[in-house]
């Protein structure tokens, strides 16, 4: 990553003074981010959570998504009448999301910094502005404007090489979504006949990452199965891919490539071959020293469910000998939220436990929660910021914009009421903003 | 409902009023000003209330009632078997929970409420002695200066009746819709009482109460399962359950509990309890989603020590949630009483799922909860979502002390969503009438 001096762009305190629009806005003061004499404006951020964009306004996005709301809360089977269910849901679904609470937060945002109407139409103009154009240009000023110099980028590519992205080529790191690596499809295609063969696979794509400057290995399991991870002798495993390669699943997860078999010994045997397979990405990610990003959260699409993302069986999966003997970083992202007690309990716990507040820093009350309860228990080195950004960047912009006020909020308290000098909040504030990022994904700005 | 003008009633200033000058109690209080209501220009105080969760008053002092519920409470913590020096521990018991009670956050909060409004001391006397000014008297008119004082245009009574019709009241009659109480339909000596033969029959009956309810005004059906077995629900085939109500109806086990269950010893008969219930309580949740009544879902661990985590956790509701039929017919779930401690799943239930609300209720008596829980929810789900309740149970005064304490700490958390979060007041206007009173009249069909 280039060192850029776009640090002397126009930053917050120009961008608030702008608006307003006939809805009057509270408007922002320089106090919203200011901690005695440290102004958390002025800081850096860096983004660890962001997806690849797309030109697209926050209507499309919204409705893009919308489809599969609509799939989680239809009945699978075929019946008269389920078309009209669709028809209303897809119109339900569509109102819950407008009126989230991350919703009037990106409207008034929007609305503050370019001074168009706090409405989903006003945000949609200006991305219809910049659609057709130079959409790496309008990144970059976001990003500038908000002081974002840098993120992580997930990659959106099944290969293990640095993704072709419409953020600026100098401003993004990027991680590796191993959710293909871990179903028998994938083994399948490799031409794997035993287990051996499949682990051996696997190294051979980490180690690409790792020489193409992968940061982090993403681990989206929660979305079909629980975190924990069950010990499973290598044997077993070798079973367990017989078993799968002969029996066709019945099904698959809808949008992934992950199996589903009615036959409950066939879903014992995915869970086992599963398992043994995490383990083994965990063990050589640190080796290799890529960082393991597991995601943790149960809001907004109804497919997630409490039981698969919670945070509590990880605590096994730190406590593995192997993982201990390679020290493996983990970050989990979104906060484990609902159970983000229990993930500020685990960074307190472990050294190489981390997380990010991504997607829930879109909601500043919930922020507000999440930082009070990371920062009340563990070190400030262990939290960093992201946002979910995924097609629209002005997420980007909004979520580090409510991280600025919403820690100078948190930090007030600190500094008034628990006896933390300045010099103790201007150090908290630069940890959870950028210098986290660059010590765990190694980011250099 | 009729439309009342009770709004030119005095508000919430004129109570303060009364204590303008007044030394309350031995030790100078804080006392609330119209700013502890206010959100920028934007006057809470001012706002229509609707209370979703109320039992039925009755004619009894706040220490009457705290009487009244002493003994179960003591029954929740006294051995089940008889020795010697039982009575004494119950005795024991008595004296400890009626403290423990006294001790509470809500009774602070009360008793500060009660003397703010009519210039009593702050105590359990000073409220007993309002409530004894009125007991004999027209007490459906001191229900309604209770809600004409705190702008309460209306309320969800819960029936204390087992006839599914519109109950009788001390509650003015024009300032309440009604939700009816299910638990006795999924109990076995309910099926033998109706002479269910087969598991049929039972659904039968069930359908036909359910009907009835809808077609006398019922807005929605009370769940209260949580006090004696888990809210999650298995799925089972009509030939199983017809198979559990026949053993169960084979069995003379003995009745007992607060929610009245039978009680059986042997694990086959238990397993058969559940099974059966969980047939019955899905059937009752689609034929409520056909008839457009809300299913109202307790759920809350706090106060009785019979309140168990494991059956008032609402984590096993995802899966009720996205049941196939239960999806088809569009049911709508009230999760009352916030569900604390697991609010925070609550609120991540309440932002997947379009058709999952939440109340306040209980919760609503102790600020400084009512405050996390709002900030909970509110962070994360919309705004229309989450309804105002008291849980005011025999003592009415319950009522106006939760919507004032409604009212100042909503009025608290959207203040940081204006000073510190970017809303802008018209933002958190919609907020707060969506808490107070709108969603109450969207999801119950209430009107004022």
């Amino acid at each position: 990553m280039l060192r850029r001096n776009f640090l002397k762009t126009l930053g917050l305190g120009g961008t608030v003074g702008f608006l307003t629009g006939s809805r009057a806005q509270a408007q922002s003061s320089p106090r919203s981010f200011t901690v005695g004499s440290v102004d958390l404006s002025d800081m850096e951020i860096i983004d660890v959570h962001v997806h690849q964009h797309d030109r697209m306004t926050l209507t499309e996005y919204q409705d893009r998504w919308n489809g599969s709301f609509v799939d989680a809360l239809t009945p699978v089977y075929d019946y008269p009448g389920k078309e009209d269910l669709r028809a209303r849901l897809a119109v339900t679904m569509k109102k819950q999301i407008e009126l989230m609470p991350r919703q009037t937060g990106i409207q008034n945002y929007v609305s503050r910094v370019y001074g168009v109407e706090p409405s989903i139409e006003g945000v949609n103009s200006i991305q219809t502005r910049n659609k057709g154009g130079d959409y790496t240009a309008y990144i970059r000023a976001i990003m500038d404007r908000e002081k974002i110099t840098g993120i992580l980028l997930q990659s959106r590519g099944k290969e293990p090489v640095r993704p072709k992205a419409l953020v600026p080529n100098d401003r993004f790191r990027w991680s590796y979504s191993i959710g293909d690596l871990i179903q028998p499809d994938w083994a399948k295609a490799k031409g794997a006949q035993q287990i051996g063969e499949v682990t051996e696979a696997i190294d051979g794509v980490l180690e690409t990452c790792k020489s193409n400057g992968c940061a982090g290995l993403k681990i989206p399991i929660a979305y079909y199965r629980p975190l924990s991870v069950e010990k499973v002798e290598k044997v077993q495993a070798d079973r367990d891919l017989k078993a799968l390669f002969t029996n066709e699943p019945e099904a698959h997860v809808p949008g992934r490539t992950v199996p589903l078999y009615d036959d409950p010994d066939l879903a014992k045997a995915l869970r086992s071959y599963q398992d043994f397979l995490l383990k083994h990405i965990y063990v050589k990610a640190g080796e290799l020293g890529l960082v393991i990003i597991i995601h943790s959260a149960v809001a907004l699409h109804p497919a997630l469910r409490f039981d698969w993302n919670s945070p509590l069986g990880l605590y096994q999966v730190f406590q593995d000998d192997d993982i201990k003997r390679v020290e493996t970083k983990f970050v989990i992202i979104h906060s484990g939220y609902p159970y983000h007690h229990h993930v500020a309990s685990l960074l307190s716990e472990f050294p190489n436990v981390y997380t990010d507040v991504s997607f829930y820093n879109n909601f500043p009350g919930v922020l507000e929660e999440l930082l009070r309860t990371f920062l009340g228990l563990a070190p400030s080195e262990k939290l960093m910021h992201g946002s979910d950004s995924d097609t629209v960047p002005e997420i980007m912009g909004y979520s580090a914009e409510t991280m600025r006020r919403v820690m100078a909020k948190v930090l007030n308290d600190y500094r008034s009421h628990y006896g933390w000098t300045e010099r103790d909040c201007e150090k908290m504030a630069r940890n959870v903003f950028a210098e986290n990022a660059k010590r765990v994904y190694g980011i250099e700005t | 409902m009729f439309r009342r003008n009770f709004l030119k009633h005095f508000g919430l200033g004129g109570a303060f009023g009364l204590l303008a000058g007044r030394k309350v109690g031995a030790e100078a209080r804080v006392e609330p000003t119209q700013q502890d209501y206010s959100v920028g220009s934007l006057d809470l105080s001012k706002m229509e209330i609707i209370d979703v969760h109320v039992h039925q008053p009755a004619e009894m002092t706040f220490s009457e009632s705290h009487v009244k519920w002493n003994g179960s409470f003591v029954d929740a913590l006294t051995p089940a078997y008889d020795y010697p020096g039982k009575e004494a521990l119950r005795d024991r018991l008595s004296v400890t929970f009626k403290e423990h009670l006294y001790r509470m956050p809500r009774q602070v909060g009360m008793e500060a409420y009660m003397a703010r409004t009519y210039g009593v001391e702050a105590s359990p006397e000073g409220v007993d002695s309002i409530q004894a000014k009125h007991i004999g008297g027209d007490y459906t008119a001191y229900i309604r200066s209770i809600l004409d004082r705190e702008k309460i245009s209306a309320i969800l009574l819960q029936s204390a009746d087992r006839e599914p019709v519109r109950p009788k009241s001390l509650v003015p009659d024009d300032r309440f819709a009604w939700s009816y109480y299910t638990n006795y339909m999924i109990q076995p000596d309910w099926a033998e009482e109706k002479g269910a033969q087969q598991i049929g029959d039972v659904t039968e009956a069930m359908d036909s109460v359910l009907e009835s309810a809808k077609s006398n005004g019922c807005a929605g059906l009370k769940i209260s399962a949580a006090y004696y077995r888990p809210l999650s629900i298995e799925k089972v085939t009509e030939a199983q359950a017809d198979r559990d109500l026949k053993a169960l109806l084979a069995s003379d086990a003995p009745y007992g509990g607060h929610h009245r269950i039978p009680l059986y010893d042997d694990p086959a008969l238990q397993r058969a309890l559940r099974s059966y219930q969980d047939f019955l309580l899905r059937h009752m949740y689609v034929k409520a989603g056909e008839l457009g009544l809300r299913i109202i879902i307790h759920s809350a661990v706090a106060l009785h020590p019979a309140l168990q985590f494991e059956n008032n956790s609402p984590l096993g509701l995802w899966h009720v949630f996205q049941d196939d039929e239960i999806k088809r017919v569009e049911t709508q779930f009230v999760i009352i009483h916030s569900a604390y401690p697991y609010h925070h799943h609550l609120a991540s239930l309440l932002s997947e799922f379009p058709n999952v609300y939440a109340d306040v209720s209980f919760y609503s008596n102790f600020p400084g909860t009512l405050e996390e829980i709002l900030r909970a929810f509110l962070g994360l789900a919309p705004s229309e979502k989450i309804m105002h309740g008291a849980d005011s149970g025999i003592v009415p005064e319950t009522m106006g002390y939760c919507a004032d304490n409604m009212r100042r700490v909503l009025a608290k958390v959207l203040n940081d969503y204006r000073m510190h979060y970017g809303w802008s007041e018209k933002d958190c206007e919609k907020m707060a009438r969506n808490v107070l009173s709108d969603n109450a009249k969207r999801v119950y069909g209430i009107k004022t």
